[in-house]
């Protein structure tokens, strides 16, 4: 009897997940027309619920059209929205990251958007526009970019207790690091659980001199004209000098990105070298006025003939699917979005930067560093003939970050050309 | 006549079960196969087959050498240590314990917890900036857990043989309530006790679930993905990468889905290989009575 009780109920708790799971996907189909109100699917990384905000007010200008805003984890955001793409359940409007553009092209699951509107004012930054031209056609719209050196923020209050003026060239930057090493406290925090954080300090300046004659940096790797163990020598020799300095304290290496900027914040590390989204986190806004106030300045690099060449990226993109079946909405979400009036709210509010001459509201902390980047100085080169695949990344990433560990960089350098080949067969060139 | 009646009723009973483990085990294995001999990159739709040379490029790649020797690593050393220390708790908790009920529930608890909560727990203890390192530092002490390759693998030990020590303490309560009192009265006239008794009854009889959970640990072990994925990163310098985590990597990371399928037909035939061994040799030992 006992027995039967309990397959019969086993039975139910079946049968009950077997109508979960048919509710679940009749709800995830792809867009639904009733009652003449369409809804969209859109999808980013953005967690914090920034862009469900922000598309709320789209909805509200446009009532006959619902958008269903998704945010999906932006360190596997990659495998997560190809797994989609390939399996036919593609969102309708979604944004995308720099390394995404050129392979999705490639397997049509972009929409041609070349003769909207808002591409006009795309036609405005020369180097933008090259980047987003495939074979005459664009199919995505930057929402932000990103390029130049890296911003190091840091807390005023500390650097001028310490007498400590803003550093302008490497030694003036290294020897602030000494002072503050000799102060008991670590210069410099990264949270490189999060790998990503390490790499970037060193992302706008990994070429060193070698972009102002060879502009084509990914072209020339694939060609095989330079190793990448010549071509980031600089670079990670710069990060062994910093591990061994003791200018990044160990606990750096297994400390997330979050823990990084709290450490940041409690006054437990000086200097923290992040995105310039930093002066719009919550938890610099909360911060104890009297201790804290937040400062920024530009990580520096070697001049060439009085020029500063570093590279630059589209960060994210905003694109429609080649298979979304509400073409017209999608595209007026589209349009929308990257309308100067609208993008430029989106702008102000999370503390990006765009290369486009858009008017946006920049943080007060950024300004210098937003205005230095403008300037004739900077050799921002942003359109490559060979674009990397996520690999590239993971494998600057895992290289920085077993320096910070410990090994030589020396090692490192040699690895960089046994990875390269690993995904050099999936870098997609451009004729 | 009412046999048949009762056969077809059965079968009816498991085919739910059986077709779900169909379409989502035996359906991905055998397309995984077909993967194996192809260059594709997970998401186009041109790949062309390249024969066996995923499986030749398996020996010529250090990172999938260095996360199989770390792999066999972690294998030996959480199984080893895992199964006495089940081995152990069970006993001392099968006697007349006070307590015990709740002694079991707590050693039982953190296996029915999701590996991902429980990494993401630890980490928080021990990452350079975490709670064992503030404790001991009171002491002028400080380990870096995560930080140094050659430690990061035994913290993995550590943590994995402690989430799964109730589960195999379950099994072997099982086995030990299963062995029959007669047996132990009969030795104890023949002047058995304590070790004795251990080893020549106790041991010997438990050889069935010995089995059960060697078997469980050795595959668990070889297939260990979530704990380091959320924990390290398989870092610092691969230290505690394993098998699994380069089939991940290659896969999604890398775009090369065929050479990762190839890396996990190769780990499916070294689990089948192992436990096959391991029945064999378990299976011999065990006693009727």
């Amino acid at each position: 009897m006992k027995k039967r009780v309990i397959s019969m109920l086993l039975a139910g708790v079946m049968a009950l997940g077997m109508i979960g799971c048919g509710a679940g996907s009749s709800d995830e189909a792809k867009g639904t027309k009733d009652n003449e109100k369409v809804t969209l699917r859109y999808v980013s990384w953005m967690t914090s619920g920034e862009d469900k905000e922000f598309l709320a007010k789209f909805m509200e200008e446009n009532p006959d059209i619902n958008v269903e805003v998704e945010a999906l984890d932006g360190t596997n955001y990659d495998k997560l929205l190809k797994t989609r793409l390939t399996s036919g359940d593609a969102p309708d409007v979604f944004l995308i990251k720099p390394e995404q553009y050129d392979k999705f092209v490639k397997e049509d699951f972009l929409m041609d958007v070349s003769d909207q509107p808002v591409m006009e004012t795309l036609k405005e930054s020369e180097s933008l526009d090259s980047l987003y031209t495939i074979d005459g056609k664009k199919y995505g719209f930057p929402v932000c970019t990103q390029g130049g050196p890296l911003p190091v923020f840091y807390n005023v209050k500390y650097f001028e207790k310490l007498g400590i003026v803003q550093p302008t060239t490497l030694d003036e930057l290294w020897a602030a690091s000494e002072k503050i090493k000799a102060d008991g406290v670590e210069p410099f925090v990264f949270g490189d659980k999060d790998a990503w954080t390490f790499e970037m300090f060193f992302r706008g300046r990994h070429f060193g001199n070698y972009l102002s004659e060879n502009p084509e940096w990914g072209q020339a790797l694939y060609n095989g004209d330079v190793k990448s163990s010549e071509m980031f020598k600089q670079e990670f020799e710069m990060a062994e000098m910093m591990v061994k300095n003791g200018y990044i304290g160990k606990s750096s290496l297994t400390m997330t990105y979050p823990q990084s900027v709290t450490y940041f914040v409690e006054g437990k590390a000086a200097m923290l070298p992040q995105g310039t989204w930093v002066p719009g986190l919550d938890e610099i806004k909360n911060a104890d006025p009297e201790k804290f106030e937040l400062g920024c300045f530009m990580v520096p690099v070697d001049e060439v003939n009085g020029k500063i060449y570093t590279t630059g990226t589209s960060d994210r993109s905003i694109v429609i699917s080649s298979a979304t079946k509400y073409l017209e909405e999608a595209k007026k979400l589209f349009d929308w979005f990257a309308k100067e009036e609208n993008l430029s709210e989106y702008l102000s509010s999370q503390s990006l930067t765009t290369f486009l001459p858009i008017e946006y509201e920049v943080d007060p902390v950024i300004k210098d560093y937003v205005t230095a980047l403008t300037t004739d100085k900077f050799e921002i080169i942003m359109s490559q003939k060979a674009t990397m695949p996520a690999g590239f990344t993971s494998m600057m990433e895992k290289g920085l970050q077993s320096i910070l560990a410990g090994s030589p960089a020396t090692d490192e350098l040699q690895k960089l050309d046994t990875e390269f080949e690993k995904f050099k067969s999936s870098i997609v060139v451009a004729e | 006549m009412k046999s048949n009646i009762e056969k077809r009723r059965s079968l009816l009973a498991v085919l739910p079960a059986l077709c779900l483990f169909l379409v989502f085990t035996y359906v991905p294995l055998l397309m995984t196969l077909r993967y194996s001999v192809t260059d594709w990159n997970g998401y186009s739709k041109d790949y062309n087959f390249v024969g066996l040379q995923n499986f030749i490029n398996i020996f010529q790649d250090s990172e999938v050498k260095t996360a199989f020797g770390n792999t066999l690593y972690f294998t030996v050393l959480t199984v080893g240590i895992g199964v006495v220390l089940q081995l152990v708790l069970s006993i001392f908790l099968f006697e007349k314990l006070k307590g015990k009920t709740v002694l079991r529930a707590i050693l039982y608890a953190p296996c029915i917890i999701s590996p991902v909560i429980v990494s993401l727990t630890w980490q928080n203890f021990f990452q350079y900036a975490g709670i064992i390192n503030e404790i001991i530092g009171k002491f002028g002490l400080s380990i870096d857990w995560l930080g140094d390759p050659n430690l990061v693998k035994n913290v993995l030990i550590f943590i994995n043989t402690w989430q799964w020590a109730g589960y195999g303490m379950i099994i072997f309560m099982t086995g030990l309530t299963s062995i029959p009192s007669e047996v132990y009265e009969a030795s104890m006239l023949d002047g058995a006790s304590g070790w004795k008794k251990f080893r020549f009854i106790t041991f010997p009889l438990l050889m069935p679930s010995v089995t059960v959970n060697v078997f469980v640990s050795i595959t668990g072990a070889l297939r260990l993905f979530d704990l380091p994925f959320v924990l390290t990163g398989g870092g610092p310098m691969d230290a505690s990468k394993t098998i699994s985590m380069t089939i991940y990597d290659n896969a999604f990371l890398y775009e090369r889905f065929g050479y990762s399928s190839a890396v996990g037909v190769l780990l499916f035939i070294v689990i089948a290989a192992v436990t096959i061994l391991q029945l064999k040799i378990t299976r011999s030992r065990e006693v009727e009575y």
